[in-house]
């Protein structure tokens, strides 16, 4: 059975609105590696529309070739399929992407049985509610040595039965400082 | 000048809701050598009233608490508070206002560390950019609930910190430390 991963760059005290920090070289290159692990990414609208045509773009324009966010553009293209839960969106963009509008959890346990690579998301909302189900297998966050003082926060809204207790599998320290932690469900 | 140590435990979503979760082993001895290393506390009242006089009576009741032990020989306390009341004891001061003159004036004191934890006045102090050094906790758990970090933290910019160290414990809980910038 495939796993689901999720992944996301969050400040110390918790902030992960992706506007108040930029992510160092070292954490482009993990999320690559990530994204390369990675045969479906699962979004809602508001993280789908982030990434695309943004990153699509950036895969197509030779004037990127040689920058760090160049490698993850092409990783991110090179994913072959992408499932969009939204209740509003209308229509995506290319052939590989299909919006899937109600049943999250059917859907993502259908997923988990195709064969393949990864399923991976990220984002807030659609997270929340993946993690809620226990349907999120692998987590990555990734902890900025920043205070942002404002923003969103992780898992904000989430509504668990109880507390999720998660086995922290590994840590990895980048030069910037940012500390990569991975945890498995338990 | 001796430095403004900070240490809070939390859960991976931010919160710092000491009833949402228990501290393994390894996160208590961790606690009890920042507080060794400490001669003064600095408190708000809600922090102050959590510690006081449950750890002081724990060391008398059970002597063999090392934490504890180490609570109470701190020769200091500091508490911040605008609300009446009295503390407890001779070593405990209550402080109205000026916090920052207060901050630096207990740093220019010859000793130990001064130790800070809870979530209102830490606030403040890393407004004022008063903490020197920042030991957070995480534990493996999301809580999904319950007062998060530095909530409503006044910052004219964000603070960048840098990370000196990080820690693993058995129970999955990591310690990083970071200096101010």
């Amino acid at each position: 059975m495939r796993k689901l991963v999720y992944a996301i760059n969050i400040t110390l005290d918790g902030c992960v609105d992706h506007t108040k920090f930029m992510p160092d070289e070292e954490t482009f290159k993990f999320f690559t590696q990530l994204t390369r692990d990675t045969g479906t990414f699962v979004y809602g609208r508001k993280t789908y529309g982030l990434m695309v045509p943004y990153w699509p773009d950036v895969a197509k324009n030779p004037a990127e070739q040689g920058n760090i966010a160049y490698e993850f553009a092409r990783a991110f293209d090179a994913v072959g399929q992408i499932v969009v839960f939204s209740e509003s969106l209308v229509s995506a963009e290319g052939e590989k992407t299909r919006i899937v509008r109600t049943g999250l959890r059917d859907e993502i346990l259908k997923l988990k049985q195709e064969p393949g690579k990864n399923i991976s998301t990220g984002g807030v909302d659609l997270a929340s509610q993946l993690a809620a189900l226990g349907l999120i297998d692998e987590y990555y966050f990734v902890v900025h040595p920043i205070i942002a003082g404002e923003g969103r926060r992780l898992f904000e809204g989430i509504n668990l039965e109880e507390k999720l207790q998660l086995k922290l599998v590994e840590s990895t320290v980048f030069k910037s400082g940012a500390v990569v932690l991975r945890y498995l469900k338990h | 000048m001796r430095k403004l140590v900070y240490a809070i435990n939390m859960t991976l979503d931010g919160c710092v809701d000491h009833t949402k979760f228990m501290p393994d082993e390894e996160t208590f001895a961790y606690f009890t050598q920042l507080t060794r290393d400490a001669d003064t506390f600095v408190y708000g009242r809600i922090t102050y009233q959590l510690m006081v006089p449950y750890w002081p009576d724990t060391a008398k009741e059970d002597p063999s608490d090392e934490y504890a032990k180490a609570f109470d020989a701190v020769e200091k306390i500091v508490v911040f508070s605008q609300s009446s009341g009295s503390a407890e004891d001779e070593k405990t001061r209550i402080v109205r206002s000026g916090l920052k003159d207060e901050i630096l004036k207990l740093k220019q004191e010859e000793g130990k560390n001064i130790f800070t934890g809870g979530v209102n006045l830490a606030s403040q102090m890393a407004a004022l950019g008063l903490i020197d050094e920042y030991h957070i906790v995480v534990l493996p758990i999301i809580a999904g609930e319950g007062r998060r970090l530095f909530e409503g933290i006044n910052l004219e910019e964000k603070l960048q910190l840098k990370l000196v160290e990080s820690t693993v414990f058995k129970s999955g809980a990591v310690v990083l430390r970071y200096l101010k910038k």
